[in-house]
């Protein structure tokens, strides 16, 4: 009889079958739920089936709640992604720096060949070579208080490190440029020569208080001594601090050969080319760009520095 | 303080508000991500996954029921303990089957603490079988199964966790108890005989 009925209502015992967990939770419709029954109460294997499946789901009702084992709160430094982000940004900090050192030098390279050109340029072969040399030969201040800082005892890459914020610091000296910079037409070196003179007291000032240095006059007289010594092995710092220690140097260098005269008869030639050549204006161009990249990236790095220093501490 | 309020203040990025959120639901959270996961240690992880993920996503929240907002995160979290189970597979599951009853984990809480020491074990082997059992589901199925049969959501709040219609819950739930029935049948001779599923229809609640 039962199956004789199930071999006719197959599909409807299919159904059924797959309505059983529903109807378990309540979850049919009238219609539904009365149909089930119907089945149910004809089909002993439905009937079963729905008896095994409810002590299936009273089984897994009697599983025990698992506590947390610890606590899942959360702490401030592990959602802080916009922190994360700003110390993925400083470390571009030794590229910014690079790129901000790189700038003042093209900077000053390119300044010092236009002025050299524009004053010296029928002289080439004398005295602005020998303007040019001067910076290589006498071995910076900084540098050399870095080395005599070695010698007594203090580790070389710590007066490094030293020593570079000196050029962060020296260098704004040079922001007053701008206003001077379209001079260069009238007298470009006594400008240059302005604007870079504070940098030697700037840079002495910076390794006294760093480095407890004796006075100005004592360092420059044991520079003066010991330039000698320092020409054969120049040391290892050489080539971090070249850049804005040679630069008041190399321009202070300057001046000299003008004053003497020697050139003045040179004069008079300049002015009788063409006032204003567009291969000069371009060179204007190119430096006045070039001051204002290289005070933009000095900025950044300033602005940077300050950043992670509180980010660290 | 109540749920809106603290909700509102953790989207104002209060951390301290948002903490008491998941003190409130952390039991939950890591009960139900045990339970699919089988094993207390990728449940940890998920739970710790799921709650990160829900303070960044926070604001995003309009309203609604936190709970299953909140959980929709956890079984999400858990689909991925899942796939790093898959890439890695580890013992645990095989494990709760053969593991001797002391190895259990040690943060479960029994409603009957007073039960006479035959009892637990018995009831912890039956304990270890249903879950090796739930084991054996594909992720869709353990999921449905557990949000329904031990944390005892609705059919209505399964279909918002998971992002499923309702009729697509009613298939999962149906297909995943016949499987887990089945598999309890086959090893009907590790459960005691109380809990037996060859009763007669007389036995029946």
């Amino acid at each position: 009889m039962v199956n004789i009925l199930r071999g006719i209502g197959k599909s409807e015992h299919e159904r059924v079958a797959e309505m059983l967990s529903a109807y378990i939770d309540g979850e049919l419709t009238p219609a539904q739920k009365a149909r089930v029954e119907a089945h149910l109460a004809e089909c002993e294997e439905c009937a079963q089936n729905l008896h095994t499946l409810r002590q299936t789901v009273s089984l897994l009702g009697q599983l025990p709640t698992v506590r947390a084992p610890r606590s899942f709160v959360i702490r401030e430094a592990q959602v802080a992604p916009r922190r994360r982000a700003g110390l993925r940004w400083t470390r571009a900090y030794p590229a910014l720096q690079g790129a901000t050192v790189l700038a003042f030098l093209l900077f000053v390279v390119i300044f010092a060949g236009d002025v050299a050109l524009t004053h010296f340029a029928p002289a080439i072969g004398g005295a602005p070579l020998a303007a040019y040399r001067s910076p290589v030969t006498e071995v910076p201040a900084a540098q050399w208080a870095a080395q005599e800082q070695a010698a007594e005892g203090t580790k070389e890459t710590v007066v490094a490190e030293k020593v570079a914020p000196v050029e962060m610091t020296a260098t704004p000296a040079e922001t007053p440029i701008p206003p001077v910079l379209p001079a260069p037409t009238v007298t470009p070196v006594p400008a240059a020569a302005d604007n870079t003179a504070p940098t030697p007291t700037l840079v002495t000032r910076e390794v006294m208080e760093d480095t407890a240095q004796p006075t100005t006059e004592e360092t420059r007289m044991a520079l003066a001594e010991k330039t000698a010594e320092a020409r054969p092995s120049p040391p290892p710092t050489i080539e971090a601090t070249p850049l804005p220690t040679a630069t008041p140097v190399e321009v202070a260098k300057a001046p000299p050969p003008e004053q003497e005269g020697g050139f003045s008869e040179e004069m008079p030639a300049a002015g009788g080319l063409p006032p204003v050549s567009p291969a000069r204006v371009a060179l204007w161009v190119i430096e006045g760009g070039l001051l204002i990249l290289a005070i933009a990236l000095l900025a950044a790095t300033l602005w940077m520095r300050r950043r992670r220093r509180r980010n660290w501490d | 303080m109540d749920e809106k309020a603290l909700i509102t203040a953790a989207q104002q990025g209060d951390v301290d508000a948002f903490n008491r959120l998941v003190l409130a639901y952390q039991n939950m959270t890591y009960n139900l991500a045990y339970r699919i996961l089988g094993d207390g240690d990728a449940a940890a992880d998920a739970t710790q996954d799921a709650f990160l993920s829900a303070y960044r996503a926070i604001g995003r929240f309009r309203g609604g029921s936190f709970k299953a907002w909140l959980l929709r995160i956890v079984t999400n979290a858990c689909y991925d303990q899942l796939r790093v189970k898959q890439r890695r597979p580890t013992a645990s599951l095989d494990a709760l089957l053969v593991a001797d009853p002391a190895s259990g984990p040690s943060s479960v809480s029994f409603a009957d603490e007073a039960e006479q020491p035959e009892e637990y074990a018995l009831r912890q082997e039956l304990n270890r079988v249903i879950q090796a059992g739930i084991g054996t589901l594909p992720a869709d199925q353990r999921i449905t199964l557990v949000l329904s049969d031990i944390q005892g959501f609705s059919y209505q709040e399964i279909a918002e966790i998971t992002g499923v219609s309702l009729g697509t819950v009613k298939s999962r739930l149906s297909r995943a108890r016949a499987k887990l029935r089945d598999f309890l049948l086959a090893r009907g001779e590790l459960l005691p005989a109380r809990y037996r599923l060859t009763g007669s229809m007389a036995d029946s609640e």
